[in-house]
C-alpha cells in the first residue's frame, strides 16, 4: 500500500473548482490583464506526517497556488501493521484483541464485524442477550466515535471548546466501557458466539441514564457547534459530492448517506437485532462537509433510540452460545460478516481451511475506501478546507494502513 | 518635555541640563513601562490559563505555587534555558530581528495610554493616530518571521498575517473616527475626559466593529489565521523555539492587553468610575481585565473564518458599517 | 437586501446562544482530577498487567494457585507468558517458573480468561513505567508480589 493512484482523477470534473473563478476575478481586476503575467510558482506543501490536523499518520503533497490547493498527493502506509497476515499465525479467539487496534476509535464494532464474520463460517448461534448486548455497545460506541469526529470537526475549524465539551461526554461512554469490559479503548469485549461477560448489576440503568442525560445535551452542543454562523460558513457547500461520485469512488457511512444515498447495513442486510429495533437511517442530500458533519449529530440521535429500545428489550439468558472452546476448528469454507461501523461498511472475509487458524482474514475497511475520495473532492478549495474535508471524511489510520 | 516647573528649577539649581533631565526620566519611565507590561503580561498569561480552564470543565495550571500562579516563570525558566535553534536555510539576521521587530510596537503603545485622571506617560495630542499605526509595525516582524525561517508554513501564515492586518488596519481606524467627532479631539486623554456617557452606547455600530477589528488585529479567534494550528501547524512561528518562541508569545499577550486597554479607553469610559479620582486607575483596570475576560470568552467559544472570508467580512461588512456609522454620527451632530 | 440583513441577524443570533452555552458550561463541575496525587476510581474490571493471585491463607510468599498448566501461554496472542511446570516430585503441580514479559503484553485479557484455576487475574495496576526496559519482564516472585489482591483461588470465578 503505497501512494493511491489518481488516475481516475483527470477525467471527473471537479464540481467545486475555485480555481478558474479566482483567476476569473483577478483578470477583472484592471491592473492586471491576465493571471499570466503574474510569475507565481506553485508551493509544496507536505501535511503531515506529523501534523496537529493529520489524523494519525495521514501524509500528503498539497500542491497550492497561493492559497488554493491544486493538487493533493495522499501517502499512506506509516501505520501497517501486517494484520491480515498476523491473522493467519493466531487461532480465531487471539486475532479479536488485534482487531481492537484497527479503528481504535471504534474497537467495539471491530469486534463485532470479525465475529460475525467467524459466526458465520463456522455456523455459530448468538444468545438474544448476548446480541442485545453487542447492539448497545455497539451503539455506545458509534455515539462515542461521532463525538470524537464532532470535537475534531470543530477543533480543525478553530473551536478548542467544543472538542473539550464532546471528549468529556465521550468519557462517560468509556466510563460504561470500563464497567462491562475493563478496558477504555481496546476493549476486546466481543467473542466468537456472544460477549465476554454478561453485563455487570445496574449497567443497564447507568446506560439509560448516560443517554438521556446525552440526549438532553446534544441540543445545547448542536447550537453551539452545528449551528455557529461561522461553522456554517466554513462547512457549507464546500466539497461537494454527488452520489454518483459517492459510489464510483465507493464511499460508504456518513460520507455516502450525505449524498442522499440511503445506504446502512443495519438495514439493507441486516445483521443482529436490528430488524426488530425502530430507527432511522439519516439521509442528507448535498453530500458537501455540512451534510457531512450534520449527518453524524443525527446518527447519535437514532443511536440514542435504539439503545433505549434495546434496554426496553432485552432478555434474560446466556450471553454466550455454549460449547465453543478457546481454540476451535471450523470446517473448511468461508465466511463474511459486515457491520455497520461507525465510518462506515466494515467487512471481514475468513477463509478456513479447517485448522485452528485462518487460511486468509481480508479486512475491507470504510475509512481506506473514504479517504481515497479526499483528493477528488477536495482539489480546488482552500487550504484550511481541504483539513476540514479531510475531517468529515473521519478516517482513523489504523483502520486505513491496518 | 515630560519635565514639571519644579523638576526644571531643580535642574537648574544643580546645574543639569534639560536634555540629561529629559533623558533620566524617558529611562525611568521606560522601566517602568516594561515592568507593568511584563506584570501585565504574567497575569493575562495566569488568567487566559484559568479562565480557558473554566470553560473547558479543567482546573489550568494548579501545581507550581498557589493554585498554579508561578507556573509562567517555570515555563519563562524553561523557555529561556533552551537550545537556541536555527533552520538549517534560514536568514539568521532576518529570523534574529523578527521577534524583536514583534515585540518592541506591541510595547510602545502603552506610551500614550491614560490610566488614570493625569496619569500618562506621554499625552500626545495625535495620541489616537500614534495607538494605532505604530503597533501595526509589529506585521514587519511578522513577514520577518515568515521569511527568515525558510519554511513553507511560516512564509504561508505570515503572507496571511499581512494581508489580515491590512484589510482591518482600515474598519479599526474609521471605526474610531466617530469618537473624534464626538469628543473633538484625538487626544486620549481628552477623549476619556469627554466620556460622560461611555461610548459604547453613543457608539455601538463603531463598537463592534471596532471590537471585531481588533480581534483580527491581535490574531485572535476567529481571525487566527496566522497560526491556524489545524493547517500551518504554528504558522508564522512555526520554527522558534526557546526565547525567540517567548518573544512572540508575550508580544501576542501584549497586545491582547494593550487592545483591551484601548477598547476601555475609547469605548468604557477609562478611568471614569464611582468615587474619588483617584481610584480611577482601579477602575481602569478593572474594566480592562474585563475586556480581557470578552476576548478570551470569545476565543473559547468561536471557529476561525477562512481566508478569503476573512477578507470578505474586512471588506465587505466592517468599512461600510464603519463610514456608515461615520455618516450617522455626522448627521446626528448636525441635527443637534 | 431582507436576506442579507435576515442573514446578518441569524449569525449574531447562533454566536450569541454559542456564547450563552459556553457560559452555562462555567457552572458545571470540573471533569478533571489531580491524577498522581489523586488516584483514579478504577472499576471493578479494570484490566491492568496480569497478575497471579496468592492462595489465601497461604503463608509461602511464592505460593500461588497457579498449577501450571500452560493455557494462559498457549491462549496469549503475543506469547509474552513463559509456563515451565515443577519437576520436583514433592510439588507437582506447581510452576517453576512463570515469567510474564510486560513489554509484549497487550493487557487483552485473555489468559485471565482461560485459566481454569482462576490463579491469573487481570490487576488494577496500570503504572508500569520505568527507566529499564529489563524491569519490565516479571518473574513469578514479582507477579506474585503485587500488592493489589490476595483472593480465595475459586475456579471459573472470571467469567
Amino acid at each position: 500500500m503505497g501512494l493511491i493512484k489518481m488516475s481516475k482523477l483527470e477525467e471527473m470534473k471537479i464540481s467545486n473548482h475555485n480555481l478558474s473563478e479566482l483567476e476569473k476575478d483577478l483578470a477583472l481586476n484592471g491592473e492586471v490583464e491576465s493571471t499570466e503575467d503574474i510569475v507565481t510558482e506553485e508551493l509544496a506543501i507536505h501535511f503531515g506526517p506529523q501534523h496537529p490536523s493529520a489524523h494519525g499518520v495521514f501524509h500528503a503533497i498539497f500542491h497550492v497556488k497561493g492559497e488554493v490547493v491544486t493538487k493533493i498527493e495522499p501517502d499512506i502506509g506509516y501505520l501497517h501493521r501486517c494484520f491480515e497476515k498476523i491473522a493467519e499465525n493466531r487461532t480465531y479467539t487471539q486475532f479479536i484483541p488485534y482487531t481492537d487496534r484497527m479503528d481504535y476509535v471504534a474497537s467495539m464494532t471491530n469486534n463485532w464485524a470479525y465475529c460475525m464474520a467467524v459466526e458465520k463460517l463456522a455456523g455459530i448461534e448468538v444468545p438474544e442477550r448476548a446480541e442485545h448486548i453487542r447492539v448497545i455497545v455497539g451503539e455506545l460506541q458509534r455515539i462515542a466515535s461521532h463525538l470524537v469526529f464532532l470535537s475534531t470537526a470543530g477543533s480543525e475549524a478553530g473551536a478548542l471548546t467544543p472538542f473539550v465539551y464532546f471528549f468529556d461526554e465521550r468519557e462517560g461512554i468509556l466510563t460504561l466501557y470500563e464497567k462491562i469490559c475493563g478496558a477504555r479503548l481496546t476493549y476486546n469485549y466481543i467473542r466468537i458466539g456472544g460477549v465476554r461477560a454478561d453485563a455487570p448489576e445496574g449497567w443497564l440503568d447507568d446506560t439509560l441514564a448516560f443517554v438521556t442525560r446525552l440526549k438532553k445535551r446534544m441540543y445545547d452542543y448542536d447550537r453551539l457547534v452545528l449551528g455557529n454562523y461561522i461553522f456554517k460558513k466554513r462547512f457549507i457547500g464546500v466539497a461537494p459530492f454527488s452520489a454518483e461520485q459517492a459510489l464510483d469512488w465507493g464511499l460508504t457511512g456518513p460520507p455516502l448517506r450525505s449524498t442522499g444515498v440511503s445506504y446502512d447495513v443495519r438495514r439493507s442486510d441486516p445483521y443482529s437485532v436490528y430488524p426488530r429495533l425502530e430507527f432511522d437511517v439519516v439521509v442528507k442530500y448535498k453530500g458537501d462537509n455540512y451534510d457531512r458533519a450534520c449527518i453524524r449529530s443525527d446518527e447519535i440521535k437514532q443511536s440514542i433510540r435504539i439503545i433505549e429500545q434495546a434496554i426496553e428489550q432485552i432478555p434474560e439468558g446466556p450471553v454466550k452460545a455454549d460449547g465453543i472452546a478457546k481454540v476451535f476448528k471450523p470446517a473448511a469454507g468461508e465466511g463474511y460478516g459486515h457491520v455497520e461501523s461507525p465510518k462506515g461498511d466494515l467487512g471481514f472475509y475468513v477463509v478456513s481451511d479447517g485448522t485452528t487458524k485462518p487460511y486468509r482474514v481480508k479486512i475491507q475497511g470504510p475509512s481506506f475506501g473514504n479517504l481515497q475520495a479526499l483528493p477528488a473532492m477536495s482539489e480546488g478549495t482552500y487550504i484550511g478546507d481541504v483539513v476540514l474535508t479531510l475531517g468529515t471524511l473521519d478516517p482513523v489510520f489504523g483502520e486505513v494502513d491496518r | 518635555m515630560l519635565s514639571s516647573t519644579k523638576l526644571l528649577e531643580f535642574a537648574s539649581n544643580y546645574g543639569i541640563p534639560v536634555w540629561a533631565l529629559d533623558g533620566a526620566i524617558a529611562i525611568v519611565f521606560a522601566v517602568v513601562l516594561f515592568a507593568i507590561c511584563a506584570i501585565s503580561v504574567i497575569i493575562n498569561v495566569y488568567l487566559l490559563r484559568k479562565i480557558s480552564a473554566d470553560f473547558q470543565l479543567r482546573y489550568g495550571p494548579m501545581h507550581v505555587g498557589w493554585h498554579g500562579s508561578l507556573q509562567l516563570f517555570a515555563d519563562a525558566i524553561k523557555l529561556l534555558t533552551k537550545e537556541d535553534i536555527f533552520p538549517s536555510n534560514a536568514d539568521r539576521w532576518i529570523f534574529r530581528l523578527a521577534p524583536v521587530v514583534t515585540f518592541v510596537p506591541a510595547y510602545l503603545g502603552f506610551l500614550v495610554l491614560p490610566i488614570g485622571h493625569g496619569i500618562v506617560i506621554q499625552d500626545l495630542n495625535v495620541g489616537l493616530l500614534y495607538i494605532l499605526a505604530i503597533p501595526a509595525i509589529g506585521v514587519a516582524g511578522i513577514i520577518m518571521a515568515g521569511f527568515g525561517s525558510y519554511n513553507k508554513y511560516a512564509i504561508i501564515g505570515s503572507l496571511r498575517s499581512a494581508a489580515q492586518m491590512v484589510s482591518y488596519e482600515v474598519p479599526r481606524a474609521l471605526s474610531i473616527i466617530g469618537i473624534v467627532m464626538i469628543a473633538g479631539s484625538a487626544k486620549l486623554s481628552s477623549i476619556v475626559g469627554a466620556q460622560h456617557v461611555w461610548y459604547i452606547i453613543l457608539q455601538p455600530i463603531a463598537f463592534v466593529v471596532f471590537l471585531v477589528s481588533t480581534l483580527a488585529e491581535i490574531n485572535s479567534t476567529p481571525f487566527d489565521l496566522p497560526e491556524t494550528e489545524s493547517e500551518l501547524v504554528n504558522g508564522y512561528y512555526t520554527e522558534y523555539s526557546g526565547m525567540r518562541f517567548m518573544f512572540f508569545f508575550f508580544a501576542e499577550y501584549v497586545a491582547l492587553f494593550a487592545a483591551a486597554t484601548l477598547t476601555t479607553v475609547l469605548f468604557l469610559g477609562g478611568w471614569h468610575g464611582p468615587g474619588p479620582e483617584y481610584l480611577g486607575p482601579i477602575w481602569f483596570t478593572i474594566k480592562t481585565f474585563a475586556m480581557i475576560w470578552v476576548i478570551m470568552w470569545i476565543k473559547w467559544t468561536l471557529p476561525r473564518f477562512r481566508i478569503d472570508q476573512v477578507m470578505d467580512l474586512g471588506w465587505k461588512v466592517l468599512l461600510p458599517l464603519a463610514l456608515i456609522n461615520v455618516l450617522i454620527t455626522g448627521l446626528v451632530m448636525m441635527i443637534i | 437586501m431582507a436576506g442579507r440583513i435576515s442573514n446578518f441577524i441569524d449569525a449574531w443570533k447562533s454566536i450569541v446562544i454559542g456564547h450563552s452555552v459556553t457560559a452555562k458550561k462555567l457552572r458545571e463541575p470540573r471533569s478533571t482530577f489531580f491524577y498522581p496525587y489523586e488516584p483514579p476510581k478504577l472499576e471493578e474490571r479494570y484490566r491492568g498487567a496480569p497478575m497471579l493471585v496468592r492462595i489465601a491463607g497461604e503463608t509461602d510468599e511464592k505460593e500461588g494457585a497457579c498449577t501450571a498448566c500452560g493455557l494462559c501461554a498457549k491462549a496469549c496472542p503475543v506469547n509474552c507468558i513463559t509456563v515451565e511446570r515443577n519437576k520436583d516430585k514433592e510439588a507437582p503441580l506447581k510452576a517453576a517458573v512463570w515469567n510474564l514479559d510486560l513489554t509484549r503484553c497487550m493487557i487483552c485479557g485473555l489468559c485471565a480468561e482461560t485459566c481454569p484455576q482462576g490463579a491469573l487475574k487481570m490487576s488494577h495496576d496500570f503504572e508500569n513505567a520505568v527507566y529499564v526496559k529489563d524491569k519490565l519482564i516479571y518473574d513469578m516472585e514479582r507477579v506474585l508480589r503485587r500488592p493489589v489482591m490476595v483472593k480465595a483461588a475459586e475456579p471459573g470465578s472470571e467469567e
